[in-house]
């Protein structure tokens, strides 16, 4: 056989030059094939043309205008697009790479000499290749709208950037769950179920814990700012009328209920929506909407490429290094203040003021939020940022199993501990640093909350910040020592019988009236100490059981400092056998 | 020793990077271990393993199943860390430099898979161009591999189509692609049928005259006695023998020699003979065959002396064979629990 001649001894094409990329290509010939990609573009093409054309004639009928009319069809047009960009592409990409770990041949990649950014963009464009060409298929119907509706090319550059960066990011997220799940329809399921959790979740509910930012993580503020000025434009064009009127804040939600003033109320609310929605307040400047959320994606998909990398680069490798995790934290944590602090003043931060569902069912008037409000707001602060300081400290505590190879390692460079930032070393101290950055960010939104106009007479006391620093720190630990010395089946069961049951047992007192009761049962949850701190540092509302809830708060301090005291220790020794089981070894085998 | 990936490699790292490769390409040895260590947990799944394989040999590593042979195989192709020690292929420190290693080197597992979505040649494709070849280099490469493992004409076919046999072809066609100086082959004939079998025997000779390094592991033992020059016992994670096949055998195999003794007269005479005899055991007669089978610790006088005295004893003897050991025999032996140390 031949040697292989100097060209064919070139190194891998570089990895942006796509067309280039062996997986891009690989996956264009196997997602290309012409029977399959026949039907589906008869199948996509059919549905956008109905729907099109749905679209135009009914907006026909109510707007005497074709640019309005173009701006309607071009509605299903781009809902269809994000069908295909984010729910079939997610899809493809997800399983693409799960049966390429179930058969092996991500084994073989792994072996080639690419670079990993290569394989990367391989996987990221190529799975996905045939729902980019259905889409590029669509884009007449989306030009024919754009040109006919007189919509400015820059509303339809950003919303498109935008749409670009929110697929690449699902299709991440897809690679990230094929990555890590190995089982072809759980990693599916995951997938799916982190772009439901991004998509709908985070900005319907977690969102309204002060977490304002997760909303974008998707293509919604962008979308619904441009949308509420092409709405006002149209408006403005059939009803100039319409800018004349002079209607004072507080009667212009009586529009829509009043006969043939649907078009008013529309107009208003719209104009009201766009000009709010245009920026965002990060702390004291402003940002444009289109390049905040450009920004806060870009921030996600770095993490999730970072976490590829790692990956594919180990097999045994954490998602993130202890020192990446941090900067994660501290990224997420700086987007919360800086996007909920400036919200606190104007009332946008409280539900009762900011949300249909608050305005009807929580107590307050249109203008200012009651302690107790304010207080639960703090609480689920705390908490969502518990949860997610959990989060990254479970990927970054080590296995005992992992623990023991570090020792191994460590023992044969003569250290007697493995590095701190390794994957092997215990994840102590960035435990501690992370719950002292999370109560920090929980300490300067309450402190911004209650020193706000809302609450002239309640602040916090000098010595508010060491207890929450406390609270911070003792469900941190716990949790950290569980995992690394019992694993993650102790750990769950742990939350689960000690921070979950007991607030669902609390909860059946509550409604049966055993208040006093259900109170004393929360006490062993992490999750309700939040509130009960904040009842013992601000004196609560007026409450009736004041005492008790104190009591509550006390005796969680109480337990979770035994346990954390307890959980060190027995971490300590842990480690201290592990280490006399790994000198033993090495003296055996000298 | 050194840990992989504690160097300081300053400001110009690409520079030192290439300058301290191609210092060490210079080195003979195409596979270099030291001190290799394997963890699974608490189970140790390769302890201490030292394996040199110079440049040019085709290496036979054997050993029961759980010796840590795949284990050892997996980070030799780079897809696995160690615990700790160190791996040098080609010279090159695999665990600083897995890329620059992974040009040199080509990986066949067991049951190797292929993407079912593919045909042949695109899956050749993929792999050529994921190796920088290009253009016109690219096809007549893969037409190569094609020919030398006789799968040109499934060129067209869906990978999912093939035979067991087939699929270990073209994966082989895959590993030549880029001429890899040192090809890692962990059981490439497992599943296979006996003329898939002789097939591939046939491709990696191929592969082995063009000079490459082979590193094999295989349980058809005699097929690795026939192609190795060099073959390496492992047992419970640790190489036990390496060296030339007839000095594995002869370092591996007992002190006594068992020799079998066909008569064309009664065995009795003979039998009662051996029977008194010094450094005769484990005596065994086949009256039927008149074949007398013992084991023999003596000298090659004492074996003389031994055959004197038969036939002056009145035995007439029609062929005295001392059996060799081979390969296989050991390898059974090592399966065996308690019959061999680990040592």
């Amino acid at each position: 056989m031949s040697e292989a001649t100097p060209e064919s001894k070139s190194r891998p094409a570089p990895a942006w030059n796509l067309a280039a990329n062996p997986i891009f290509r690989r996956y264009c010939k196997s997602q290309l094939r012409p029977v399959s990609t026949g039907f589906w573009i008869v199948t996509v093409l059919i549905f956008v043309t109905f729907f099109f054309l749905l679209a135009y004639i009914g907006a026909g009928k109510q707007w005497d205008d074709p640019a309005i009319q173009a701006r309607a069809a071009i509605i299903p047009v781009i809902i269809i697009q994000g069908i295909l960009l984010m729910v079939f592409g997610n899809g493809a990409t997800t399983l693409a790479y799960v049966r390429e770990a179930e058969e092996g041949i991500a084994s073989y990649q792994r072996l080639t000499p690419m670079k990993p950014l290569a394989k990367v963009l391989g996987y990221l464009f190529g799975p996905p290749i045939r729902c980019y060409l259905l889409i590029l298929l669509t884009l007449p119907f989306t030009i024919f709208g754009v040109v006919k509706g007189n919509i400015p090319l820059n509303d339809i550059l950003q919303v498109a950037s935008i749409f670009f960066v929110s697929g690449i990011l699902y299709h991440l997220i897809g690679l990230f769950a094929a990555t890590v799940i190995k089982r072809r329809l759980l990693a599916g399921i995951v997938s799916m179920g982190i772009v439901f959790l991004i998509t709908i979740i985070m900005p319907l509910i977690i969102a309204k814990s002060g977490y304002q930012f997760f909303t974008h993580f998707t293509i919604w503020p962008v979308l619904n700012q441009h949308k509420s000025e092409l709405i006002v434009e149209s408006l403005l064009s059939q009803n100039p009328e319409f800018s004349e009127k002079d209607v004072k804040d507080a009667e212009w939600k009586d529009f829509r209920r009043r006969r043939g003033e649907w078009q008013f109320f529309q107009y208003q609310k719209h104009k009201i929506l766009s000009e709010t929605q245009g920026e965002i307040q990060f702390f004291q400047s402003k940002i444009p909407t289109f390049a905040f959320s450009f920004t806060v994606q870009c921030f996600l998909v770095f993490t999730f490429g970072v976490i590829i990398y790692r990956r594919w680069k180990s097999g045994t490798a954490h998602l993130l290094s202890k020192n990446f995790c941090l900067f994660v934290f501290g990224g997420i944590l700086v987007l919360f203040l800086g996007t909920s602090l400036p919200l606190i003043e104007s009332g946008q931060i409280f539900p009762s003021i900011n949300t249909q569902f608050g305005r009807n069912y929580m107590a307050s008037t249109a203008t200012q939020a009651t302690v107790t409000e304010g207080m639960g707001l703090s609480a689920a602060c705390g908490f969502v940022t518990l949860l997610i300081a959990n989060m990254l400290i479970q990927t970054i505590t080590p296995s005992r199993d992992g623990y023991i190879k570090g020792l191994r390692r460590a023992d044969k460079i003569g250290r007697r501990n493995p590095k701190v930032g390794s994957d092997e070393g215990t994840s102590l101290w960035h435990t501690i640093i992370i719950a002292l950055l999370g109560a920090a960010a929980w300490y300067w939104f309450t402190n911004t909350l209650f020193e706000s106009s809302a609450y002239p007479e309640k602040s916090l006391p000098s010595h508010a910040f060491p207890i929450m620093a406390a609270v911070f720190l003792f469900a941190a630990i716990c949790f950290s020592t569980t995992l690394q010395v019992f694993g993650k089946g102790v750990l769950w069961m742990s939350i689960l019988f000690l921070w979950i049951v007991p607030l669902l047992a609390s909860g059946i007192c509550f409604i049966s009236e055993g208040i006093v009761a259900g109170i004393y049962l929360t006490s062993p949850s992490a999750f309700a100490s939040f509130f009960n701190s904040l009842t013992y540092l601000l004196d609560g509302p007026d409450l009736e059981n004041l005492k008790h809830i104190k009591n509550a708060f006390w005796i969680w301090i109480a337990l979770h400092g035994f346990l954390t005291a307890i959980l060190l220790a027995v971490s300590q020794s842990r480690q201290a056998q592990l280490r006399q089981l790994v000198f033993n070894e090495s003296k055996d085998n000298d | 020793m050194q840990m992989s990936g504690h160097v300081f490699l300053g400001r110009n790292r690409n520079f030192q990077i290439r300058c301290r490769i191609e210092k060490q390409e210079q080195e003979d040895w195409a596979i270099q271990t030291i001190d290799l260590r394997v963890d699974y947990g608490e189970t140790n799944a390769v302890r201490g393993l030292n394996l040199q394989v110079p440049r040019g040999e085709v290496y036979g590593l054997v050993g029961p199943n759980g010796a840590g042979k795949t284990s050892t195989f997996k980070i030799l192709a780079t897809l696995m860390e160690p615990t700790y020690g160190e791996v040098r292929l080609c010279g090159i420190d695999a665990l600083l430099y897995p890329r620059e290693v992974r040009h040199r080197i080509a990986y066949m597992p067991d049951l190797a898979p292929l993407p079912s979505d593919l045909k042949c040649g695109e899956f050749l494709e993929m792999f050529a161009a994921a190796y920088g070849l290009r253009g016109k280099a690219k096809r007549a490469r893969i037409d190569e591999c094609l020919e030398a493992t006789q799968m040109t004409e499934k060129r067209t076919a869906f990978c999912k189509t093939l035979s067991r046999g087939m699929t270990q072809r073209l994966v082989l066609a895959k590993s030549l692609l880029h001429n890899p100086e040192l090809m890692i082959l962990d059981e490439p004939a497992s599943g296979m049928d006996p003329m898939a079998r002789a097939d591939l025997r046939r491709a990696l000779r191929v592969i082995a005259d063009a000079g490459r390094t082979v590193i094999v592991s295989s349980h058809i033992l005699s097929e690795l006695a026939d192609m190795c020059t060099s073959v390496g016992l492992m047992k419970k994670g640790k190489l036990i023998a390496s060296g030339s096949v007839s000095d594995v055998v002869s370092q591996m195999s007992r002190p006594q020699r068992r020799i079998s003794v066909r008569l064309v007269n009664d065995v009795e005479i003979a039998r009662q003979l051996l029977q008194k005899a010094n450094h005769v055991s484990d005596l065994t007669t086949d009256a039927a065959a008149k074949t007398i089978r013992f084991d023999f610790d003596g000298n090659e006088d004492a074996q003389s002396e031994l055959i004197s005295d038969l036939i002056s004893g009145g035995s007439k003897l029609r062929s005295f064979e001392e059996q060799q050991s081979t390969i296989e025999d050991i390898f059974i032996e090592m399966s065996e629990p308690n019959k061999m140390s680990d040592e």
